[in-house]
């Protein structure tokens, strides 16, 4: 995404230096059930329809050499990259000079510049009192391209995906039944996080993440084509003579109920 | 629940007599076969169902749900017990396929393949008791539960299982809201506080349960019709 010689370039050897050992940091540290992790789930379930139904082409990374890496979202077509900071803590400022969050977005958005991409930069926490408090103190430099906003910290994707309606409803367009219970919500969830962390995150687009997913066993994942699959006839004889069956084919799944 | 006892990783309850420490012990034994393991996890029931009999008012609707490899053994025990003795009882049976989503040991996940649910009309459920052999990450028990609070609104939620891991209260409640952990009571013999590193507790019961009760893992299982389901399936349909 961004040359080494670029950076070096642009900012001089300390802040190439800063970059290395951030992104180091970040690699190191990794795991799997992180609010990081999570947000990305939320976030590519939420652009999915738009992958699925528009074929926008969106590509994502993390912890790559970036000043703002938590994650980046490529939007190809829009030409713009999103870049998102995620903290989970209760008190946190903008701060100045190297290191801070403010110079971390004002770099961010000036590399991206250099590399003729629109930038859009989001510092994300898990406080609301503290996301207004940050989005009333906003540093004037970089007002114009930053945000703040909420996202909910759990220890665990379901009490997340609980309390995050939004990212529920996406996870439920992505299940292969309608009005998915909350195990199968779960499961798509799990699966999508599982293969968001066993991919190249630091070039991945969202597709080839969904087209991942669906090989899990099980992974409650729709069928992605335009037109759904068809029962075999016979088949289609066989259940429809057994009684209290009722079926449906939705979304390349075949759910059924008996009534005793 | 009160702690009387300590040996070694093992704690046991106030509910654990002589008789029931004995029956776990050849639970964690790994030579008792799987035709006596199905017979032990019974007698386990059975003093589980007893114990809950004590803290539960009888004029009550009981609803009992415990997971495919349970029903016939460890279910069955308690709800012989509980049955005659509340004024309603009602049975629900999960088959959970529990992964881990790309072999990454972290994730941990237990959707419903297919579940039996009897009927609860409009009966208020005053007791939900949900049966496992063992809890230890409660991935199984917090899905199944989260399921059946979906149609079922119980005044106390009872979470039975013979032996937990040391974590797997504070886990559980963990995943719920206050309004519904408030609602747990925990009833087991034995609390463990070690596991090897495939995440099997020891001593446990005696290591994976599919295995011990004769299942060839989890397909396996997952293809079995309980007789206890059947049973009381066919029961359900003379009476409609």
């Amino acid at each position: 995404m961004y040359q080494q010689e670029q950076i070096q370039e642009l900012f001089g050897n300390e802040v190439l230096d800063y970059l290395k050992n951030k992104n180091k940091g970040g690699i190191v540290n990794e795991k799997g059930n992180t609010y990081e992790n999570f947000f990305a789930v939320y976030k590519i379930s939420v652009l999915s329809k738009d992958v699925l139904e528009n074929e926008k082409q969106i590509v994502l990374a993390s912890q790559i050499m970036a000043f703002v890496d938590d994650l980046i979202i490529n939007d190809i077509q829009e030409n713009i990259y999103q870049h998102y900071q995620l903290k989970n803590t209760a008190s946190l400022t903008w701060g100045s000079g190297l290191r801070s969050i403010a110079d971390d977005f004002a770099k961010q958005y000036n590399l991206n510049q250099t590399v003729s991409k629109q930038s859009e930069m989001t510092l994300v926490v898990s406080n609301f009192q503290l996301r207004d408090r940050l989005a009333n103190q906003i540093p004037q430099q970089i007002a114009e391209f930053s945000k703040v906003d909420y996202f909910y910290f759990a220890s665990s994707l379901p009490k997340v995906l609980q309390e995050e309606q939004e990212f529920s409803q996406a996870v439920a367009y992505l299940c292969a039944f309608d009005n998915p219970e909350p195990d199968k919500i779960e499961c798509v969830a799990s699966v999508i996080l599982g293969a968001w962390l066993s991919s190249d995150k630091s070039n991945v687009s969202i597709r080839e993440i969904l087209e991942k997913s669906r090989q899990s066993q099980p992974s409650y994942i729709r069928y992605f084509g335009s037109q759904d699959v068809q029962i075999d006839p016979e088949v289609k004889k066989i259940l429809d003579q057994i009684q209290g069956f009722t079926y449906s084919i939705s979304k390349g799944f075949l759910q059924w109920l008996k009534i005793i | 629940m009160q702690f009387i006892t300590k040996i070694n990783s093992r704690a046991y309850t106030e509910l654990a007599d002589t008789e029931t420490k004995k029956i776990l012990d050849k639970l964690a034994d790994k030579s008792t076969s799987p035709e006596a393991y199905r017979s032990v996890m019974f007698k386990l029931g059975v003093k589980l169902g007893n114990s809950i009999l004590k803290s539960i008012n009888s004029q009550s609707n009981v609803y009992l749900a415990c997971t495919v490899e349970d029903a016939d053994f460890l279910a069955k025990g308690i709800l012989t017990t509980l049955e005659p003795k509340v004024s309603k009882l009602a049975f629900a049976c999960f088959w959970n396929q529990r992964f881990s989503p790309f072999e990454i040991n972290e994730l941990k996940v237990a959707p419903i393949l297919k579940k039996y649910q009897e009927p609860v009309n409009n009966d208020i459920v005053q007791y939900l008791i949900v049966i496992k052999s063992i809890i230890s990450g409660a991935c199984v028990v917090r899905t199944n539960l989260t399921n059946l609070i979906q149609k079922i609104e119980p005044e106390k939620i009872l979470i039975a299982a013979p032996v937990i891991y040391k974590t797997a209260e504070e886990k559980l409640r963990s995943e719920f809201n206050k309004d519904i952990y408030s609602q747990f009571e925990f009833f087991y013999f034995a609390k463990d506080s070690t596991r090897d590193d495939k995440g099997i507790v020891l001593p446990g019961i005696g290591g994976s349960v599919y295995e011990r009760l004769g299942f060839e893992g989890q397909d396996e299982k997952n293809r079995y019709i309980p007789e206890i389901v059947k049973s009381r399936r066919h029961k359900l349909v003379q009476k409609i």
